[in-house]
Parts: C-alpha cells; sequence; structure tokens
C-alpha cells in the first residue's frame, strides 16, 4: 500500500520556476523517508504537494491510492491525514501564545476543547517545550520555535507526518530528541516524510531515501545502496557520511571488510571482523586496584589516562578479564575477545495512553534493576524517561539507545532499556537487524513491565 | 530592543484574571475620561500608579520613561489653556513690556483636560504592562466582538513582532557592511530597508497563510481561550470601585 504517491507530476511558480518536473514517487504506508538534494532542487514544493497546499500544474498525487481532490471538503480531510511542519518557523506560527498555536490545528479538526487540551499538552511535553504554553512565540529562540512548530501538526495527529529540515535549527540534543521522536511517530504506524542535508542522519535513520535534482527524481533506494554511488551522491551536491567516507579510506588501504556501514558501530565492526578479534597485544590501562587473576576490571579514561577499576564507574566504556595478579598502579592488558557479552534487556513500560509513567511504580523499577544488575541504563520514549527518572536514577543512554546498548554489549556491558509500549518491539526489531547486518549474535530478552 | 509588551508575563499580577485586569482598565478608563471634577481623574493616576509601580513590581524608572512624554505635552497644554482660553481674569504675568492674563474658566479647564488625560494614559499602562495580548483577545471574544476584527487584530499584533525582527534584523546586516556611515549612504541603506521590508512582510503573509492553509485554517481562527470566568467578588468588588469613582464626580464640586 502506498501513502502518498506523485505521477508525472510538474509544478511551475507563478513566476515561471519550473520546480517539479515530471516527478513520480511513491512512498509506502508506515515508511520513513529521507528526500535529499541540493538546495532548490524542489523538495520543499515537493513536500507542500503532499497535503495539497499547492496543486500540481500537471499531474496527479494519489493519497492513499485515490488521487487528491481539491475541494474545500476533501482539503479538509487531506489535511488531518497529512500534516507539514515547514521549513521556517516563523511562517508557521501566528497565535499570540505557543498554547494557543498549538491549539489552532486540532481545533479546526473540530474536535472536543478537552480534547484539544489534551493533545496540546501531550504534544508540547513529546517535543520538550511543557513549561513553555504561555509565552508568546516571538520571546523563543529559533531551535525553540521550531520545536513549538512541530507540536503543532503533532496535536492534530496525522497519519502521515512531514517534515521540511527538521533538525535545522535544533542543538545536538535536540536532533537526538527529535530522531527518536520520529521513530516513536513511526512505530505508531505513522508514515514519516522527512527533507535534510544532514547525510548521517538520513543513513542511519531511513527506510528508503529519494534523491531530487533541479525539479526530478535522479534516484531511490535503502541507504547503503545510495552512499555507495560516489558519483550521484557528488552530482547532487551531497555528502558522504562520516562512518562511509572513513569506511572507504579503511577499505582501500585493506582495514575492513567491504560492507558499506550506516553508523560508527556498524564501521568500527567491520574493522574488527577484518582484523581477527585476537590482537589485542600492546593495549594497556593503569590498574586503579590490586586485582587477581579473572577478577572483572571496568575499564575507561579518568583524567585522559586509561584506567582500570574493579567496579563499574561513570566513564567506564569497557569491561574485560585480569589474566594474572597485578597490582595497583601497573599496567593492566586489555583483552575485549575473552570477555562475554553484556546482555540487553529491554523493558516495555506502559505509554502515555495506558496512563503514563504513574503507572510503573519506582519499586518495580528498582526491583528489575537490582535484581538483573545492568552496567548501564538506557531510556526511549518520554515516559519510560520520566518512569527511570522517577527512581532517583539517570539513565546513561537516552539517544541512539539501541546502538549504544549493542556498543556496549560488544564490550562486555550489560544494558536494560525501557522503552514505552511500541518502542519496545522497535528496540528488539533494531537489535535484531544489526545483529543480521554485523553478523553477531547479541542476546536480548524482552522483560515485562508489569512483572 | 524593549516592548512594554515584556513586563505582562513577568509582573505580580499575573495570576489575576486577564479578563478582570482589563475591564478594570476600560471601566476606570471610561469613567475618568467622563469626569467633570478634576480630583477624580487624579485619584485615578495615583490608584493606577500605585497598582502598576507598587503591587504589580513594574520597575519604577522604566514606568517614569513612560509617564514623561504624556506629562510634558500634558504640561505645554496646560499652560497653553490657562492663558489662551477663558475669559474670567485670574493673575497676570509680566515679562519685560508683555504681560500675560491667565484666565480662571481656562485654569479650570486645563485642569480637568489634562488630569483626564494623565488618568487615561495611566489606565492604558496599566493595561499594556500588566495583561498579555492573548487574555485580551479572549475578553474580546467573549464580549462578542465580530471573528474578523479579533483574527486581524491577533495577526496584527504577531505581525508587529515579525516586523520589527525582521527590520532590526536588516538593520543590523546593513550596519555590520557600513551602511550608515554618512548621511547619503544613511538615506540609501533606509530605504532599501523600508522597500525591503515591505515585500518581505508581503512575503511573509502570503507564507503564513500557506502554513495555516495546511494546519486546516478555513477562514475562521480557532484557537484555545483561557475560559476561566472572573471570581464573582472580584467582579463586585470592581463595580463598587466604579461606583465611588462616579458618584465622587456626582458630589464634587465642577
Ligand atoms: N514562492 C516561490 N516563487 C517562485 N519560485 C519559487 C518559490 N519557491 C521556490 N521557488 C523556486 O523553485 C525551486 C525549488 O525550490 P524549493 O524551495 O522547492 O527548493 P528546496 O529543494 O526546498 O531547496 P532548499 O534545500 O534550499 O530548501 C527553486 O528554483 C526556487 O527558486
Ligand atoms: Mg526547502
Amino acid at each position: 500500500m502506498h501513502a502518498l504517491e506523485t505521477v508525472d507530476v510538474d509544478f511551475r511558480y507563478p513566476n515561471g520556476a519550473h520546480a517539479l518536473q515530471g516527478v513520480n514517487i511513491k512512498i509506502r504506508t508506515s515508511s520513513k523517508i529521507a528526500i535529499l538534494g541540493p538546495n532548490g532542487a524542489g523538495k520543499s514544493t515537493l513536500l507542500y504537494l503532499f497535503n495539497a497546499t499547492l496543486r500540481p500544474t500537471s499531474g496527479t498525487v494519489r493519497l492513499n491510492g485515490a488521487p487528491m481532490k481539491y475541494d474545500s471538503s476533501s482539503l479538509r480531510s487531506i489535511r488531518q491525514k497529512v500534516g507539514v511542519v515547514f521549513q521556517n518557523p516563523d511562517e508557521q506560527l501566528f497565535a499570540p501564545t505557543v498554547k494557543q498555536d498549538v491549539s489552532f490545528g486540532p481545533l479546526n479538526l473540530r474536535l472536543s476543547v478537552e480534547e484539544v487540551e489534551k493533545r496540546v499538552s501531550e504534544s508540547l511535553d513529546l517535543v520538550g517545550m511543557s513549561g513553555f504554553e504561555n509565552l508568546p512565540p516571538h520571546n523563543l529562540s529559533t531551535g525553540e520555535k521550531k520545536k513549538v512548530a512541530i507540536a503543532g501538526v503533532l496535536a492534530m495527529e496525522p497519519e502521515i507526518m512531514v517534515f521540511d529540515e527538521p533538525l535545522s535549527g535544533l542543538d545536538p540534543k535536540g536532533q537526538a530528541d527529535l530522531t527518536e521522536l520520529l521513530d516513536q511517530l513511526n512505530a505508531d504506524g505513522k508514515t514519516i516524510i522527512v527533507t535534510t542535508h544532514r547525510m548521517d542522519f538520513a543513513a542511519e535513520w531511513a527506510d528508503e531515501i529519494w534523491i531530487l535534482k533541479n525539479g526530478k527524481v535522479t534516484k531511490k533506494g535503502v541507504p547503503n545502496e545510495i552512499f555507495s554511488d560516489m558519483s550521484l551522491i557528488h552530482g547532487a551536491n551531497l555528502q558522504v557520511p562520516m562512518p562511509i567516507q572513513t569506511h572507504n579510506e579503511l577499505y582501500l588501504r585493506g582495514f575492513c571488510n567491504k560492507q558499506v556501514p550506516l553508523s560508527v558501530l556498524e564501521l568500527v565492526e567491520s574493522v574488527i571482523e577484518y582484523s581477527g578479534e585476537n590482537d589485542y597485544t600492546g593495549h594497556y590501562a593503569l590498574a586503579k586496584e590490586d586485582f587477581a587473576p579473572l577478577d572483572d576490571c571496568f575499564i575507561g579514561f579518568e583524567n585522559g589516562v586509561l584506567v582500570a577499576s574493579r567496579d563499574d564507574f561513570k566513564n567506564c566504556f569497557a569491561r574485560c578479564r585480569c589474566t594474572g595478579q597485578v597490582h595497583k598502579g601497573k599496567e593492566i592488558p586489555i583483552d575485549l575477545s575473552d570477555v562475554p557479552e553484556g546482555k540487553v534487556w529491554i523493558v516495555r513500560t506502559p505509554g502515555a495512553a495506558d496512563g503514563g509513567a504513574e503507572m510503573m511504580p519506582a519499586t518495580v523499577v528498582r526491583g528489575l534493576i537490582d535484581s538483573r544488575k545492568p552496567n548501564r541504563i538506557g531510556a526511549m520514549g518520554t515516559v519510560a524517561k520520566s518512569i527511570v527518572k522517577n527512581t532517583g536514577l539517570n539513565y546513561d543512554f537516552g539517544s541512539e539507545v539501541v546502538n549504544s546498548a549493542v556498543s556496549a554489549s560488544r564490550r562486555g556491558l550489560s544494558t536494560m532499556i525501557f522503552a514505552t509500549g511500541k518502542m519496545a518491539d522497535l528496540a528488539a526489531k533494531r537489535i535484531a537487524y544489526l545483529n543480521q547486518r554485523m553478523g553477531e549474535e547479541i542476546s536480548f530478552q524482552m522483560v515485562d513491565g508489569e512483572l | 530592543m524593549q516592548f512594554l509588551e515584556q513586563f505582562t508575563l513577568t509582573n505580580k499580577l499575573n495570576g489575576v484574571s486577564g479578563k478582570l485586569k482589563t475591564l478594570f482598565a476600560v471601566l476606570t478608563l471610561l469613567v475618568c475620561s467622563f469626569s467633570t471634577a478634576y480630583i477624580v481623574p487624579l485619584l485615578v493616576f495615583c490608584i493606577m500608579f500605585a497598582v502598576t509601580v507598587v503591587v504589580a513590581g513594574i520597575p519604577l524608572r522604566f514606568y517614569a520613561k513612560l509617564v514623561l512624554a504624556p506629562a510634558g505635552f500634558g504640561l505645554v497644554t496646560f499652560v497653553l489653556m490657562m492663558f489662551f482660553f477663558g475669559k474670567e481674569p485670574f493673575f497676570s504675568v509680566h515679562a519685560g513690556n508683555l504681560t500675560l492674563t491667565a484666565t480662571k474658566d481656562g485654569f479650570d479647564m486645563a485642569l480637568i483636560s489634562v488630569g483626564r488625560m494623565l488618568g487615561s494614559v495611566s489606565c492604558l499602562l496599566f493595561l499594556a504592562l500588566t495583561t498579555p495580548m492573548a487574555d485580551i483577545f479572549a475578553l474580546l471574544k467573549k464580549l462578542k466582538l465580530p471573528d474578523v476584527f479579533i483574527d486581524l487584530s491577533m495577526l496584527i499584533y504577531r505581525y508587529i513582532f515579525i516586523m520589527v525582527q525582521e527590520a532590526l534584523r536588516m538593520e543590523y546586516a546593513q550596519k555590520m557592511r557600513l551602511g550608515y556611515s554618512d548621511v547619503k549612504g544613511s538615506f540609501r541603506a533606509l530605504s532599501l530597508l523600508a522597500g525591503n521590508l515591505f515585500v518581505r512582510s508581503w512575503d511573509n503573509a502570503d507564507k503564513m497563510l500557506t502554513a495555516m492553509n495546511s494546519r486546516g485554517y478555513e477562514g475562521i481562527i480557532h484557537v484555545l481561550e483561557d475560559d476561566s470566568p472572573i471570581p464573582r467578588m472580584h467582579l463586585l468588588g470592581l463595580a463598587g470601585f466604579e461606583l465611588v469613582l462616579v458618584s465622587l464626580n456626582l458630589i464634587l464640586p465642577r
């Protein structure tokens, strides 16, 4: 089933600019799509067609298989189904206060005031803008405006969500949070379409990438297909993401296998696999205590020096086994080949729809943590994050959670991931996918939150 | 750039119903401008000053700056009216061989006019400094003013800031590239800025409409309004206050 489809779509602006020329795009329902292309390629124009903000000069746009009509009742239902977040938030925010602006869309859907109130506070919470309700938009920073603009469309709960450069203007944490939000929305079955100039994001996040140039589609494909085509990438003013660039260099010099990595994690795996896992000679850490053979050593940097400690500590990033007797202040050899991989537990927590963080008391969370004793804690989704916070603990991974957990597991550290509802399935799927891509078998276990 | 508006979200009267504040300001303004006894407007000024500066905690310096301009204007008006209106001689001022005679009825008229002016200004300042626009719009809606009127005011309100910010950005961009370094250059830069501001505003308006359409706009702006009613006791208090002002007018000599 295709959520959106354009058939031979042409679009000319009134001044004659031929922004789209015979564009044929098919977007599968519930997929994550990135549209890439140089400035002026026609990306924004294309997005405007998706919710009938613009009407093609010729050709048709199909929504769920049916050609779009442009009379007022059809427009209504189209805009209910397809939400667009514009590139520039100043274009979108018009109301005197943040709350009023976010309420505009849902009220136009003629929902009850209680429902609107609920959606407004939920969507502001999702983008991390709770507490800003009564501020006027001009008192916000650019990134904050952007988040409010996103909330304004979230609150309409459309089945297809279109974002024009959602990451631009957000700080790194904001970008990570938004990426997670996009995954969360997708896990709820929504189709997500974004345009972006952030290649690393596109490579890691998208199911499928479409490349647009001079108003035409020049290529579509899955990320590693797209990013292994150098001439295409450079021809479209794009850039190869850093892990792939590094991979190319290493590959040409004979240091890794040839599978294109989509993230830093995959790149590292590729190198390790190629170089053979046992070659760790010459790596040492400074022993902070006396070690006996087979003791666990937790290894990490402290003031720029690699140290080994018998207990887990904050900056520790790996665990290995001590091979012999080592005294405090001496060097301890690091060998990750002999460490059992850390387990990953995925705890399914209630979601906002099931009653939120109150449904999972701190004692239950404590119980889970104390019985499994994970080295690290991850949290996916706002509710899961507050569930962890409610216990007085802090999560170590709040963004890129699955990648971080898998990576930690490869370094001997176990992780317990708290994930809201469908995000838990998403996490499991992602681990399975990474296992398959990297040829690994990281064991993970779903734990029911109600335990 | 400082806007009067900045205090509306941080002043100490923030918890009080915006509708009540608006009613208080507007009713007092009306009573003040129709007052016949000069004491009443001056009383209004004192009360409004106290409420704004002491109760709401607006900085005195800031308030003084705002009052100074109309007060200066009032002083000039006062002098002119006293000397050039009315017939009944009051007192005379001799300056060289020039004699100016103030009149009694001119003096009375000046007192009441300037008093009303200052009283009204203080009412408006109270409103502008303590009440967020959103609350004022909510009241207008409650009073069943036409939607077009309210929607338009809402958009204008948002637009003022977009335009000011745009203008400031452009001015800054020009200054960075030495746009205002001499007189001729200043004129050129200013004309460019003004022309551009118009074009950009037009363009922005167009884009904003597009964005509103895409969120289902169909001609009427629906947004959540603060729907909390004004507490009955507060309303009664307000009515009592206005009644006292009105009756003062009736009792006191003109
Ligand atoms: N309102 C407009 N009127 C006339 N021409 C326009 C308008 N908007 C865009 N264009 C033209 O249409 C073409 C496509 O523009 P579009 O905004 O879709 O590009 P884009 O791919 O989103 O670029 P960017 O990455 O810079 O956001 C450009 O050549 C642009 O000059
Ligand atoms: Mg664009």
